[in-house]
């Protein structure tokens, strides 16, 4: 056994573990919000397969080929059939073992860990196996000829993929970048890119582009939940690169050029957020401005928590008088009593956030209850990040995170329409 | 191997040590030259002045007495609501806005010298974009305003994602940088009056008598008293200095663009700018801005190239509503060679709104100014709002 068999082994142990991790670490892609996300989707998870099992029975290969030849003398090597042997031994079990496991029922958890402990087990009981045998290594070079079958195997099937691969997403990509003729009853948004905003402008009331009542919004863009939006993508001054990741929408913006760009929404901004709106940890708080809030905070709220909390595990979380005074107030209590000295000016937040569930992937940010954060909005509770992103996917990107803007998704076109009259009539303000 | 362990170990050693931001105890005293602090320019040219120590030491002790850097404030029992609001300020501020606009608010962050225009120097005191006169201070609302829809045309990002509290703290904590630049500055031009710079006593043999010493010292601790007292008033009152406009349906104006009556407020507006307002002697005849003025026409307050601004490409840093460019007109802008209209007899409140609705329909409509002999291109379609 070579050590460098044990190097490129590592290789596609490495590979199928972070995939199987990916889901759970955050690497995986985000939820898809546009019909034809779904489509790119699905193209990315067959690219991915066929790239994924090529990647990691090459690898193997490649680890067993070492191996085999560290243990040949010169002599054997001619006589040598390391392609027969590796598809003996290693291929064409795993092969078998990861038919086996496709096809026999069981839990997707329990097919993913078998599936990666095979990957990683099977060619580590082999080496363990042919370990024992005796290495010696030539160290006179020696000539081999290349082999033309394999030469045109190995170009003729990855050919094949690749023209299969261009067949088969035809359809999808004419759909975005030729698509039918944008809808009459449809305005296309110009959506501008500078350093380092997206400025988006709207027709204002006269419904064309390029007059005074224009509408001037900075990294907002409003669209309507299940039509298509349009956007004429401009930029300014570099190259920016407009990217709406969770409606898989990504598209350079060129100075002097304008963009068609077309997309739709599954999912409106408001049904987003009532999955869940999520908290940072600088966003809570100071305990006494949240009993302010709170104590200002009318019937529905109390009756909310009370139908959400039951106050007998509630006095079990409530750690500091500042806590209780809250809690008091808000659920007409007299009776709760504070548990711990008022010491610590954190819990109160921590114990906030508790009271409404958590994130299922155990997230550092946690879930809040829509209903709580209308209740208690203000200065030290508000949600955060559970809005559809705009961003830049150039340089921008990252580093210049102020190219960051929103997308919200308007249920209904009336709700949109009613949001561009505030902003016509913001915009307007004489006094 | 020994090669590997040193370099694993030394890389370990520098995450280690991180690069955490080893701020100053206090606000570093900016640099000025004789000739930025007393305006006048002498013929050998502006001279670079520093303080002589005793004379630096003071101001600095007395400048951070006044405005203690945020950063300092340790123990959180004892501090009010406002210094609270200023640490929160001046987070966001190291976060968002130091790399351009500077650790003490000069506009010379790292970030600075590879920006035009150059980002706004807080320390004088002198802000461009507000509702108020121009010789007031903005209102905390007018820096809310420009940090939530940053500047068009300009290097400065809208934040508009940040929570009103954030933008409110952030707000606060530039007022405060403006307030300790706008004091410093006045300390500075105090000794720069009357004493030599470091430089000069050195190159003379000099020192400064214990008599002046005792004199200057003094007066800078009276002056700062007193400056500083004058200084937060200005910024307290800024709220009264807020340009209220006429009602423009009053005057007769529509802002309507649909209304019948607007195309003529524009071609009224048209005259007033060829006319009696008098932008067309920089704006130019097309709107474009007159290339090559000389002297202070040329250059801002701070020293910096500051062209008329090309009206026909719809960018208004200071804001787009009409309201906006009405006391852009009324007041002019601060800081540069833009003038006021308000004080302007031969133009009326009438014509500023209309001239409003020319400036509004401009960009889109460049041909409006077209001298004819050079018809302008139009820009219509490559406006870029």
């Amino acid at each position: 056994m070579s050590k460098w068999s044990l190097f490129f082994l590592t290789v596609p142990v490495a590979g199928v573990a972070i995939f199987a991790a990916a889901e759970y670490i955050g690497w995986s892609l985000p939820p898809v919000q546009s019909t034809l996300g779904r489509e790119i989707d699905h193209l990315y998870y067959v690219v991915l397969a066929i790239t994924g099992v090529t990647f990691i029975f090459t690898q193997l290969g490649l680890a067993f080929l070492v191996s085999f030849y560290a243990r040949r003398r010169p002599a054997e090597m001619e006589s040598a059939n390391p392609i027969a042997t590796m598809l003996f031994w290693l291929i064409v079990p795993m092969a078998g073992f990861g038919l086996l496991l496709y096809w026999f029922p069981m839990p997707a958890e329990s097919r993913l860990w078998m599936g990666v402990s095979l990957a990683v087990g099977w060619p580590l009981v082999l080496s363990l196996l042919v370990s024992g045998r005796s290495a010696r290594v030539s160290s006179t070079a020696w000539h081999l000829h290349g082999n033309n079958t394999l030469e045109t195997v190995w170009t003729i099937v990855p050919a094949i993929i690749f023209i299969g691969l261009a067949i088969y997403q035809y359809p999808t990509w004419k759909q975005l970048r030729y698509p039918k003729e944008r809808p009459v009853d449809v305005q296309p948004v110009r959506v501008i890119g500078r350093q380092f905003e997206w400025r988006m402008v709207y027709a204002g009331r006269d419904q064309k582009l390029d007059t005074a009542d224009d509408l001037v919004v900075a990294n907002e863009l409003h669209v309507v939940k299940g039509k298509e939006a349009w956007i004429d993508l401009r930029a300014m001054d570099v190259l920016h690169s407009f990217f709406l990741p969770l409606h898989r929408v990504k598209q350079d913006a060129v100075p002097g050029l304008t963009i068609p760009v077309w997309f739709d929404s599954l999912e409106s901004s408001w049904e987003f957020q009532e999955k869940g709106l999520l908290f940072e940890e600088e966003d809570l708080l100071d305990p006494a401005g949240l009993v302010a809030v709170i104590q200002s905070a009318s019937d529905p709220a109390s009756a909310f928590l009370k139908e959400k909390i039951d106050p007998g595990a509630l006095q079990l979380r409530a750690s500091s008088k500042t806590l209780v005074a809250a809690f008091n107030a808000l659920l007409a209590l007299d009776s709760l009593e504070p548990l711990a000295a008022d010491s610590d000016e954190k819990p109160l937040p921590l114990e906030l956030r508790q009271l409404a569930g958590t994130n299922p992937k155990g997230d550092r940010r946690r879930l809040f209850h829509r209903k709580l954060i209308d209740r208690f909005a203000g200065d030290y509770l508000r949600p955060v990040g559970r809005d559809f992103d705009i961003v830049c996917a150039e340089l921008c990107g990252w580093g210049h995170y102020k190219m960051k803007g929103r997308l919200f998704v308007h249920d209904t076109p009336e709700l949109l329409a009613e949001w561009m009259e505030a902003t016509a009539r913001q915009q307007e303000v004489t006094q | 191997m020994t090669v590997l362990a040193t370099g694993v170990s030394s890389i370990l050693l520098l995450f280690s040590l991180g690069c955490a931001k080893q701020f100053p105890s206090t606000f570093p005293l900016s640099h000025y030259t004789r000739g930025q602090l007393t305006g006048e320019t002498s013929p050998a040219g502006d001279r670079s002045f520093t303080l002589p120590s005793p004379i630096r030491a003071k101001v600095e002790e007395t400048l951070d007495q006044a405005f203690p850097a945020p950063w300092t404030w340790t123990n959180q029992s004892e501090l009010s609501v406002e210094q609270k609001t200023l640490i929160k300020g001046q987070q966001l501020y190291q976060q968002h806005c130091v790399h351009c606009h500077g650790l003490s608010g000069g506009g010379d962050g790292p970030t600075a010298a590879s920006l035009i225009p150059r980002p706004r120097d807080f320390r004088r005191g002198i802000f461009k974009w507000k509702s108020t006169a121009s010789r007031a201070k903005p209102t905390r609302e007018d820096l809310v305003a420009i940090l939530r829809d940053g500047a068009i045309g300009t290097s400065m990002p809208p934040f508009a994602l940040l929570t009103d509290d954030k933008l409110n703290a952030m707000a606060e904590y530039v007022a405060y940088l403006s307030k300790r630049g706008e004091l410093e500055r006045q300390l500075l031009v105090i000794y720069s009056q009357e004493g030599s710079s470091q430089e000069e006593l050195l190159a003379n043999g000099e020192s400064i008598s214990d008599a002046d010493k005792e004199d200057l010292l003094e007066l800078i601790a009276e002056t700062a008293l007193e400056q500083k007292e004058v200084i937060t008033e200005s910024w307290q009152e800024a709220a009264e200095s807020i340009v209220e406009a006429e009602d423009p349906a009053s005057l007769g104006v529509p802002l309507d663009i649909t209304s019948k009556e607007f195309e003529a407020s524009v071609l009224k507006g048209r005259d007033v700018y060829r006319g009696d307002a008098g932008c067309k002697k920089c704006h130019g005849e097309d709107g474009r801005g007159v290339a090559g003025l000389n002297g202070a026409d040329a250059v801002d307050l701070w020293g910096y190239p500051n062209p008329p601004r090309n009206l026909t490409l719809g960018l208004w840093r200071g804001g787009r509503q009409p309201i906006d460019l009405y006391r852009r007109i009324h007041e002019g802008i601060a800081g540069s060679s833009m003038p006021g209209q308000g004080s302007n007899p031969k133009v009326s409140k009438k014509d500023i709104w209309d001239l409003v609705n020319f400036l509004r329909v401009l960009p889109s409509r460049p041909e409006l100014l077209s001298t004819g002999e050079n018809p302008s291109p139009s820009v219509a379609s490559t406006t870029n709002h």
